[in-house]
């Protein structure tokens, strides 16, 4: 049996036909189409130069005399990397959904094929089990803790609510239908809030606050999602707009501004994935061959980086999304602007994920999943690298 | 298409509802997000519709957008939705041999949402939508080797999920 043959006959028992009436609006369609005609992709400001720097592409405004702008130092290189899989008390499938800044603490989710659709929330500290927390709604997930084990979160389905999870109590942050995502060590937490069409970006500046929205210019489009939170409060999410995605960053200094697209590459989307060493990482997916790949955006020069060409190589990525956290056999991930594999079980047909890389760039986050030839819902198994 | 009028795009897309619906939901695997997948679609399409009217392949193009809807959608988690669907409490509730079909394209919707993206569209338009390799490069803006390696990355990573054997080994136990 050759791929096509096999494709065809493992995913025949997917087929089928939606059941039920449609619920598609033509007329408001044209109504929101007719509006985003109205705007006009954002056209570029500055001419650039480029040049080489260290095996990546460096683009500077070209109004700089000077050697170049100041770019944020890259973390050291690890010369080696160790695996810890983390502990589960007994649950056998566990997905590692986010870490904080220092790589010490860690949550997860029990794989709902096997916990069901309350799965208890697993906390780790320093490698060690700290909570198994069943939750108290269906279907809630937490995708972020910071440094002093604080969890945030929300629940699927069309009208998500957002927690919180402090000292062993679920609490329920205030907006009606919201979704925490991201908390920094401040207890600063972003996410969105609204539904369907309408999701706008809030903050809440603690447990008890109510959402405060991220002011963004007019004509942004819809909010497609909020990514990242960093430790100096910067903040990105991206917006869909006629032309594709539109990306921004909410500044610590409370300035917003629209990340361009990489200079000199042709049609296509720049996805952010996280905010790490200083630099706005993320994927651009070209409409042709030849430019996709990992960049990198450095806010305060403006300066853009490609550090990756294609696709292959994933990148610690928040949690939330997914986006970026493609699973490979041989995991790769980017430390500042270098390409490094980490050690991984090459006997055995393990798939890994890496959520997460700690802002010192010593401790990776992630799970992988193991064939067993007879169980279909192979189990996750949450893991460490840890690096020097 | 003759213009860039209402009147043209209404045609166009009246005709083509249902045909996007399909291929929106065995891309999700969900009707709520199909839905919601042609009403982007379809809303981008009139943005730009005094532009690509004149298009030759639209069809190929309207997919473009689609499928690109579909990408974006994965980044909000509704893969994570499908595993919540597949959880024990709902499983349970069938029964008999009905009941096995339905686990079965559960657990395989769910095992197909946790590979790759792109890997999880090339799948399905190859072979839930029977679109040929050039065909699926065309939407996809790839190469056709591409979308033949992320067929095979895609197999392989499913098979690893569900945990089957090589199609050689299954191929001698089914005859």
């Amino acid at each position: 049996m050759n791929d096509d043959e096999y494709g065809l006959t493992l995913l025949e028992p997917l087929r089928g036909e939606p059941s039920g009436p449609p619920s598609i609006d033509v007329p408001k369609a044209m109504r929101e189409g007719r509006r985003r005609r109205g705007r006009r992709w954002w056209a570029g400001g500055a001419a650039v130069l480029a040049v080489l720097a260290g095996g990546g592409l460096l683009l500077a405004p070209a109004a700089d005399k000077d050697p170049g702008p100041t770019l944020p130092p890259d973390p050291k290189v690890p010369t080696s990397c160790t695996t810890q899989r983390l502990p589960t008390g007994g649950l056998r499938s566990v997905e590692l959904t986010g870490s904080d800044s220092a790589g010490r603490w860690h949550v997860g989710l029990n794989d709902p094929v096997e916990g069901g659709v309350q799965s208890p929330v697993v906390i780790w500290h320093d490698g060690k089990l700290m909570e198994k927390a069943p939750i108290p709604v269906r279907q809630l997930t937490l995708h972020d803790i910071n440094a002093t084990g604080v969890a945030v979160g929300y629940t699927d389905g069309n009208k998500s609510r957002a927690y919180a999870y402090r000292d062993g109590v679920f609490h329920r942050l205030k907006g009606d239908i919201a979704r925490a995502i991201q908390i920094n060590d401040s207890g600063v937490i972003v996410g969105s809030l609204g539904e369907r069409d309408a999701w706008i970006p809030v903050r809440w500046r603690s447990l008890d606050a109510e959402p405060e929205p991220l002011a963004a210019p007019p004509g942004t489009g819809q909010l497609r999602a909020v990514v990242d939170l960093d430790e100096n409060g910067t903040v990105v999410a991206d917006y869909l707009d006629v032309q594709g995605v539109k990306t921004y960053l909410w500044l610590p200094d409370g300035t917003v501004r629209e990340v361009p697209k990489p200079p000199q590459t042709p049609a296509g989307e720049f996805r952010p994935v996280t905010l790490r060493f200083g630099w706005l990482y993320g994927l651009f997916d070209a409409d042709e061959p030849g430019s996709e790949g990992v960049y990198r955006y450095e806010p305060r020069s403006a300066t853009w980086q490609r550090v990756v060409e294609g696709n292959r190589a994933q990148i610690g990525t928040a949690a939330p999304t997914g986006w970026g956290r493609a699973g490979f056999g041989d995991p790769r991930i980017v430390f500042g602007s270098t390409v490094v594999d980490l050690p991984h079980d090459t006997a055995s047909s393990a798939f890994y994920y890496v959520t997460r890389v700690s802002a010192d760039a010593h401790t990776l986050s992630g799970y992988y999943t193991v064939s067993t030839g007879s169980d279909p819902t192979a189990a996750l198994i949450p893991l460490l690298w840890r690096c020097e | 298409m003759d213009d860039g009028s209402d009147g043209a795009y209404l045609a166009y897309v009246h005709g083509r509802i249902p045909a996007l619906r399909r291929v929106a939901y065995l891309l999700s695997g969900d009707e709520t997000q199909a839905d919601d997948l042609v009403q982007e679609t379809i809303t981008k399409l009139y943005a730009r519709w005094p532009r690509i009217a004149a298009v030759e392949n639209i069809d190929a193009y309207v997919h473009t957008m689609m499928v690109r809807a579909f990408l974006d959608e994965k980044r909000r988690g509704w893969w994570r939705v499908r595993l919540w669907g597949a959880a024990p409490d709902r499983a349970a509730s069938s029964s008999g041999a009905t009941s096995s079909a339905t686990d079965d394209r559960t657990v395989l919707r769910a095992a197909l949402a946790k590979v790759p993206p792109r890997q999880q569209a090339v799948l399905v338009l190859r072979f839930l939508c029977d679109r040929p390799v050039a065909e699926v490069a065309e939407i996809l803006g790839c190469s056709e080797g591409t979308v033949k390696s992320q067929t095979a990355h895609g197999l392989t990573a499913l098979r690893k999920i569900l945990g089957e054997p090589s199609p050689a080994v299954r191929a001698g136990r089914r005859s």
